[in-house]
């Protein structure tokens, strides 16, 4: 048994690790020197890195940590969110606010505690690579702002958080009470020839769900007070919204399908009920929104109940439904979110009847927000379109057509409700007299990058489906 | 009928026709709409150069579509031009394009109305740029829906026009363009969804996993299975014909939405209605949809009649435009519900007649709305003395309209009421009641319009200018040569007509 023979299997988490630790020392001893480059340079070593195992299953540290083909494809997308992120983040700094450098730095151990959750397969490595990653987004979101609104809505999301974090404990400690077991893998195994008490098992498939409901983004948070530039700076937000989601369904799969998917539990019913009331309520609040950022946060709820859709059918092909529908809402996100940073800059507000006009102001933010919002809805041709399809196909294939239907009715629905925006950006004469600003480059090549991938998924469905269905081949043995 | 059935019994092997003609159709305006992004427009001078790039494109894509319909007129095969290219494995979808006889000259006849559509938008100069772009991504739609051969690219380029058209009439439509961008929206998407839903249960009904329309089509599901669905592709075909009660949005967006789009709408965007019944609902569930035709041929009629009616009662101009096609479409759906080789080949002829008719119609209602300023036909009075040519003009496009021998419509409207009189005694004349009403109505209005005693508040109208006449008039040459050559469309929609119907498929 090597314990630290293959330790350099990890050589993309050490690289994001010594990207950091550069960043910190950077910041420390030469503030006014940009860390962004460093970031970015780091996470395409990192890239590059996991480039050299793709294609292996290695076990790591005695099974706490198992890089198989289903932890690589979220590395990649996990990867990819960051550095879009990154491009994007210096122009969500304001004027005023100092350009702290540790951000880039707490941006990369985020994305390690990122890589870490996706190859957990033990719960104690599961649960720490899961707060290294939370602990590092509290960080951001109270460093990367400075003022009184930006450290409430800090705590506001640090004890969410943490409850959250206690009900993932609560469920896992009740599973590791139900089997004796810490390895996932093992903990599936047990659980079909013990057959646990049934009550309990689904005690504590409700506690994990909950304590990932908001990792998921199925929880409505209120991440802004009030007032446009305060409260959590959306540079963050992206990344949980890209990232962090996705993140958080890929260990909620493995953790699924190796514990979960064992048992006879009728868990595929829980997982549908989740979901139909997620979509659904989600448009519904979206709807209500008046500004763009939380419409956006809202319509996550939504997005998240047609992920957790795609559990319906575990063994099947949910797992590979899911990774694709992962990387069109993270694109989708990402494309939204930079266009909305972007051109609040201009007008300083997020207010969704305050985006009229702009699609004269800057007509590139309007295009790739409104494919974005056409990618979010999951109209075709854009890549939404197509995760929402594969996930519906794996809903009827689980069993569960009437989900499929809500599914049907609820793109329909949202329809209706954000192409409001596409009128009001295209359609409506504008309230400002804008003048256009030369945007930062970043966020032009992030926005750009974001709306290239969401417009073009399609053509590369063939190659991604692979991709996807060799991730799920890999969790499912 | 024995003469018609002659024709397809010769099985000569088909020449080797090129590929990728048919992908070039579907991507040449998607990749030029694209490329307009990157065109800076700000002096007239760029703004030139746009037009000229999107008259350009849309061009392109008429010259490789009649060089496809000269290679195609002695094809004998189901579907010309196919490509089929691995695209979704994981679910079964194919990147399957192919034509035949009932698509091919819908196919031309939407790239020619795209270049009237694009030439006759000059007037549009705020944000120019944004609406050629959204006209070619339409383009894009329309020619992806008639060229594809798998379900899902069906739908696919079948939702890509919603978003389009919506922002077409919402931005650059006419006073109350608001309330028809939302009625038009609100029904189309309602319409695919019912279309995606129809998709979804005939995927996981049959027991291939396969979206392919050619190899789904010797599927045999359970007939009360095989009934719900034709039935859903039903109404989401029949909203975009429209049929009544639907038509309300597409009566109000003809009035609302700016000419060149209104043409494009009647022109094409609901003969994509017709062609989803034809090809999906009469070719791939014959037997299943001839359980229902009796409810249909009831629609078809009311449809008829109900367009007839408001066409006589219509004072708005450009509203009567939008109910002369409604009343068509509803002989369309007559000849689909007959479901006889005749009626279908005059289906399929009056659609590319009606699409040139109702593009006619349309240019000259703008032109005489503009120039009266107001769109009350009442109101108007004594325009051949100010607008001769635009007078003249109008007159064939009425004539044409209402199925005058020696123009477009006629060998049409005639085909479906052979067709269809066997099969539906009954109905058939009364749809023949409705089109000789609204030929009277199509006088009043010539007569109202044009003749009578000029209105004396109009000072100086100008007639037609050149671009106006070198629009209307390349229409109604098209409707002259297709109304006085039929054959060189009829001979290959006869051949896939009956090979369509002969397929059976339930």
């Amino acid at each position: 048994m090597r314990t630290f023979g293959n330790l350099l299997t990890f050589s993309p988490e050490l690289w994001l690790l010594a990207g950091a630790i550069v960043i910190f020392l950077i910041a420390r001893l030469r503030p006014a020197v940009s860390t962004t480059p460093v970031a970015l340079v780091a996470l395409v070593a990192s890239f590059l890195a996991l480039a050299t195992q793709f294609r292996q299953t290695t076990m790591i540290l005695d099974g706490a940590f198992l890089l198989d083909g289903f932890a690589i494809v979220i590395d990649v997308i996990v990867l990819t969110a960051a550095a879009l992120t990154l491009l994007a983040s210096r122009a969500d700094i304001l004027p005023g606010d100092s350009e702290a450098g540790a951000v880039p730095g707490f941006l990369l151990l985020a994305t390690l505690g990122a890589m870490l959750a996706a190859s957990a397969a033990e719960m104690v490595s599961l649960f720490l690579a899961l707060e290294l990653l939370a602990i590092s987004l509290y960080v951001l979101v109270v460093l990367a702002r400075r003022g009184l609104a930006a450290a409430t809505a800090g705590l506001g999301y640090l004890t969410a958080g943490a409850a959250s974090s206690a009900l993932l404990l609560y469920g896992l400690a009740l599973l590791f009470g139900l089997t004796g077991e810490t390895r996932l893998g093992a903990t599936g195994t047990d659980m079909a020839a013990l057959a646990p008490n049934h009550a309990a098992l689904l005690l504590s498939l409700s506690l994990i769900l909950g304590g990932f409901a908001l990792r998921m983004g199925l929880l409505p948070v209120s991440w802004w007070p009030r007032g446009f530039e305060s409260g959590v700076p959306l540079r963050v937000i992206i990344f949980i919204q890209s990232a962090g989601v996705v993140v958080a369904f890929a260990v909620f799969a493995r953790l699924a399908a190796w514990t979960f998917a064992g048992s006879r539990i009728p868990y595929a019913a829980v997982f549908a009920g989740v979901a139909a009331v997620a979509m659904t309520g989600g448009n519904l609040l979206a709807m209500m929104q008046a500004g763009v950022r939380r419409l956006l946060v809202y319509s996550a709820i939504a997005q998240g109940g047609f992920a957790l859709a795609a559990f319906t059918d575990l063994k099947g092909l949910g797992l590979s439904a899911l990774l694709v529908f992962l990387v069109s809402l993270a694109l989708g996100n990402l494309c939204a979110f930079a266009a909305v940073i972007a051109y609040a800059r201009f007008v300083h507000s997020d207010a969704v009847r305050d985006l009229a006009g702009m699609s004269r102001a800057a007509p590139g933010l309007a295009f790739a927000l409104a494919v974005a919002v056409v990618s979010l809805i999951g109209l075709p041709p854009v890549a939404g379109f197509f995760g929402k399809l594969l996930v519906l196909q794996a809903v009827v294939n689980g069993g569960y057509a009437w989900l499929a239907v809500v599914g049907i009715a609820n793109i329909v629905f949202a329809a209706f409700g954000y192409l409001r925006i596409l009128k009001i950006v295209f359609v409506d004469p504008p309230v400002f007299e804008v003048v256009p600003v030369r945007l930062d480059r970043g966020i032009r090549a992030a926005a750009a990058l974001a709306a290239a991938g969401v417009v073009f998924m399609g053509l590369l469905l063939g190659p991604l489906s692979a991709a996807a269905g060799y991730g799920r081949a890999a969790l499912l043995h | 009928m024995t003469l018609l059935q002659a024709f397809p019994t010769t099985t000569a092997t088909p020449a080797a026709l090129p590929t990728l003609l048919l992908s070039a159709i579907v991507w040449v305006p998607l990749l030029s709409g694209l490329a307009l992004l990157f065109f800076p427009s700000r002096t007239e001078l760029q703004r030139g150069r746009i037009r000229s790039f999107a008259i350009g494109a849309t061009a392109l894509v008429l010259a490789f579509a009649v060089f496809m319909w000269y290679g195609f007129r002695d094809q004998s095969g189901t579907y010309a031009y196919e490509e089929t290219r691995s695209w979704l494995p994981a679910v079964g979808s194919s990147y399957h394009l192919g034509v035949d006889g009932v698509s091919m000259p819908l196919l031309l006849l939407s790239a020619f109305l795209f270049v009237f559509a694009v030439l006759s938008s000059s007037r549009v100069r705020e944000q120019g740029k944004e609406y050629l772009i959204l006209l070619l991504v339409l383009e894009a739609g329309v020619n992806g829906v008639f060229a594809s051969l798998d379900y899902l690219l069906f739908f696919l380029f079948w939702q890509m026009q919603a978003v389009p058209m919506f922002l077409l009439i919402a931005r650059f439509g006419g006073q109350r363009r608001l309330a028809a961008a939302w009625k038009f929206l609100a029904l189309d998407i309602a319409g695919s969804g019912v279309l995606l839903l129809a998709i979804l249960i005939l995927y996981f009904k049959a027991p291939l996993r396969t979206f392919d329309i050619v190899a789904l089509h010797d599927v045999v599901l359970p007939v009360a299975m095989a009934t719900l669905i034709a039935w859903l592709f039903f109404i989401a075909f029949a909203v975009k014909l429209p049929v009544f009660p639907f038509h309300t949005w597409f009566i109000d967006a003809q009035a609302d939405a700016p000419a060149p789009v209104a043409l494009l709408l009647g022109g094409v965007l609901v003969k994509l209605g017709g062609y989803g019944i034809i090809r999906v609902d009469v070719g791939e569930f014959q037997n299943a949809f001839h359980a229902f035709v009796g409810a249909l041929v009831v629609i078809a009629v009311l449809t008829v009649l109900w367009s007839a009616i408001a066409v006589l009662a219509q004072d708005d101009l450009r509203r009567l435009v939008g109910y002369v096609v409604m009343g068509h479409m509803g002989l369309v759906l007559l000849a689909a519900a007959a479901a006889s080789p005749i009626a279908l080949n005059g289906a399929v002829v009056l659609m590319v007649a009606d699409g040139l008719t109702a593009g006619l119609l349309v240019l000259l209602a703008a032109a005489i709305v503009e120039r009266s300023g107001t769109s009350s036909i009442r109101a108007m009075g004594g325009m051949a003395g100010r607008m001769g040519k635009g007078g003249v003009l109008w007159i064939f496009a009425a004539l044409a309209a209402i199925g005058f021998p020696g123009l477009a419509g006629f060998v049409g409207q005639l085909l479906i009421v052979v067709g269809a009189y066997p099969g539906h005694r009954f109905a058939t004349p009364l749809a023949l009641l409705g089109i000789l009403v609204l030929a009277g109505a199509m006088m009043l209005t010539l007569q109202r319009i044009f003749f009578g005693a000029i209105a004396e508040r109009y000072g100086r109208i100008r007639d037609l200018g050149t671009l106006e006449l070198v629009n209307t008039i390349g229409l109604l040459s098209l409707i002259i040569l297709l109304g006085v050559l039929p054959a060189i469309l009829m001979d290959s929609i006869n051949f896939s007509v009956i090979s369509l119907l002969s397929r059976g498929g339930g």
